[in-house]
């Protein structure tokens, strides 16, 4: 590429402080080499469409649109929080300390499980990928769609409502694309065995 | 006088059977020799051919006027290399003196219409500029 | 699906019915109907190496109303599936199907407990008439394919069968 490795870190910062202005959950920059991306952003869905109109006036291109299915995590965080307080509980057992209190609650909250949307941006003068991604609730996984900042994202989010059951809201259309049209099954989620 | 207009006469009947013939017989044969009916898996045969989904909107839509015109210089010079038939017939007299009047009226025909393509020309018929109709 | 009996023509005789198969056989005119991996075999069958105008049969329809031939070739998914049955109502007869392919004979390698995407096999929408196996086949098996149909509507074969080995 033209621009060299000192062009893409400027970018990066520009971008970063573009993007405080909606507060996202989280930002980490990442190395292309090893992710494939270079800016990793988490926002809520009430900050996605401000979040893409920065990244549109920004200069960027959406390259793709899919979906992550998170069901077990809460349940497998859960499990290796226990573990840990069961291995710090022995090891204090182990060295005849007296048992301290359940520190340390963790998360035990039995909230249900996530889907999370991903969205590739690119740049036409450089790679530069940003990833954003968003978490809604599994039970009811409703997502704002950008279809109006970018057309392109038309069809991506046809095919992640077919394959996840996403709700974008806001999309003109959200016929099935890839599936037959009286579908009413969401093949990519983890729990769909047909 | 009588046997000859008889032969004309025939002449022109059997040419006349000859392309009555040509139109109707592909018809006739492939009425006959085909099947009648299609095996079917959604009773579809007789639908709209459009790439295999249900057709989407009219068939009958609006389309270019360049078309037309088009159309319609070819059949009016059609006619005119009709009306040259009759007067090919007539105009046989040997040699070069013989022949120039009748030469000359013919050409005087043929350079009045084509005053005709000279003003199509003029009014842009022959550039091929399709609009398209944009439904916006 | 589609195995009613087609009503015959009005007028049949038997040496005629044999020079009309003669004539279809050597003109099989296919419906473009390439669908995956298999289409772009078929097209290489189509052009200059492979030839398929050889056995008069290069002239792709893209309208079914003038194809005898329907070359499936390609995996047929459920979304895809009305548009195949479709286009197979719409051509008249004489008809025949070529199922090129493994995923036209039988869903190929996109069978699995539970699949939920494709039609395993042309054969479950329509009679097939000859069925060409491989993933994708070669054009010379396509081409034994359609000298495979020839045969089956002549009765005879005029090419000279090749033996392995």
């Amino acid at each position: 590429m033209a621009q060299g490795g000192g062009w893409l870190i400027m970018k990066r910062e520009e971008i970063r402080r573009a993007l405080k202005a909606v507060s996202p959950v989280s930002m980490a920059d990442a190395e292309h080499p090893n992710k494939g991306y270079h800016l990793e952003v988490t926002v809520t869905p009430e900050r996605l469409v401000q979040t893409v109109g920065i990244l549109d006036q920004e200069g960027f291109f959406i390259e793709t649109i899919t979906g992550v299915d998170w069901l077990g995590e809460k349940a497998a965080l859960n499990k290796e929080a226990a573990a840990k307080d069961a291995a710090k509980a022995k090891a204090a057992a182990d060295a005849g300390e007296t048992p301290t209190a359940a520190a340390d609650a963790g998360p035990k909250a039995q909230d249900d499980d996530v889907l999370e949307v991903v969205y590739d941006f690119n740049r036409y003068d450089a790679v530069c990928r940003v990833v954003l991604r968003v978490r809604t609730p599994r039970n009811k996984p409703r997502v704002p769609s950008i279809s109006g900042l970018y057309q392109g994202a038309l069809w991506h989010e046809r095919e992640t409502h077919d394959f996840f059951g996403i709700d974008f809201e806001g999309h003109p259309c959200l016929e099935p694309l890839l599936l037959p049209e009286d579908a009413d099954f969401h093949p990519l989620l983890k729990d769909f065995n047909k | 006088m009588e046997q000859r207009a008889v032969m004309d006469i025939l002449y022109v009947a059997a040419f006349f059977l000859g392309g009555l013939g040509f139109a109707i017989g592909p018809i006739v044969v492939a009425i006959t020799l085909s099947p009648r009916s299609t095996r079917n898996t959604k009773q579809k045969t007789n639908q709209l051919i459009e790439c295999g989904i249900d057709p989407i909107g009219d068939a009958w839509i609006k389309f270019g006027v360049v078309y037309y015109l088009y159309a319609l210089m070819f059949v009016a010079f059609a006619v005119d290399i009709l009306f040259l038939f009759p007067a090919a017939l007539v105009y046989n007299k040997p040699g070069l003196l013989g022949g120039l009047p009748a030469f000359l009226e013919i050409l005087l025909f043929v350079g009045i219409l084509s005053l005709v393509i000279l003003y199509a020309w003029k009014k842009g018929v022959f550039k091929w500029e399709r609009k398209t109709y944009n439904p916006q | 699906m589609g195995t009613q009996d087609v009503q015959p023509a009005i007028v049949q005789f038997a040496q005629l019915d044999k020079l009309i198969n003669l004539c279809r056989a050597n003109s099989l005119w296919p419906l473009t109907f390439g669908l995956a991996c298999c289409a772009i075999e078929m097209m290489a069958t189509g052009a200059s190496r492979f030839d398929l105008a050889r056995f008069g049969a290069e002239v792709f329809r893209p309208s079914p109303r003038q194809a005898d031939v329907m070359i499936v070739s390609g995996t047929i998914s459920r979304k895809m599936a009305p548009a195949v049955q479709t286009l197979y109502d719409q051509m008249p007869e004489a008809k025949w199907v070529i199922a090129m392919g493994n995923c036209a004979i039988s869903g190929g390698p996109f069978v699995f407990e539970g699949q939920y995407g494709i039609v395993e096999g042309a054969e479950k929408l329509f009679p097939v008439d000859v069925v060409i196996p491989g993933c994708p086949p070669r054009p010379e098996a396509l081409i034994e394919g359609i000298l495979l149909l020839e045969e089956k509507i002549t009765g005879s074969r005029r090419w000279p069968r090749v033996e392995a080995g």
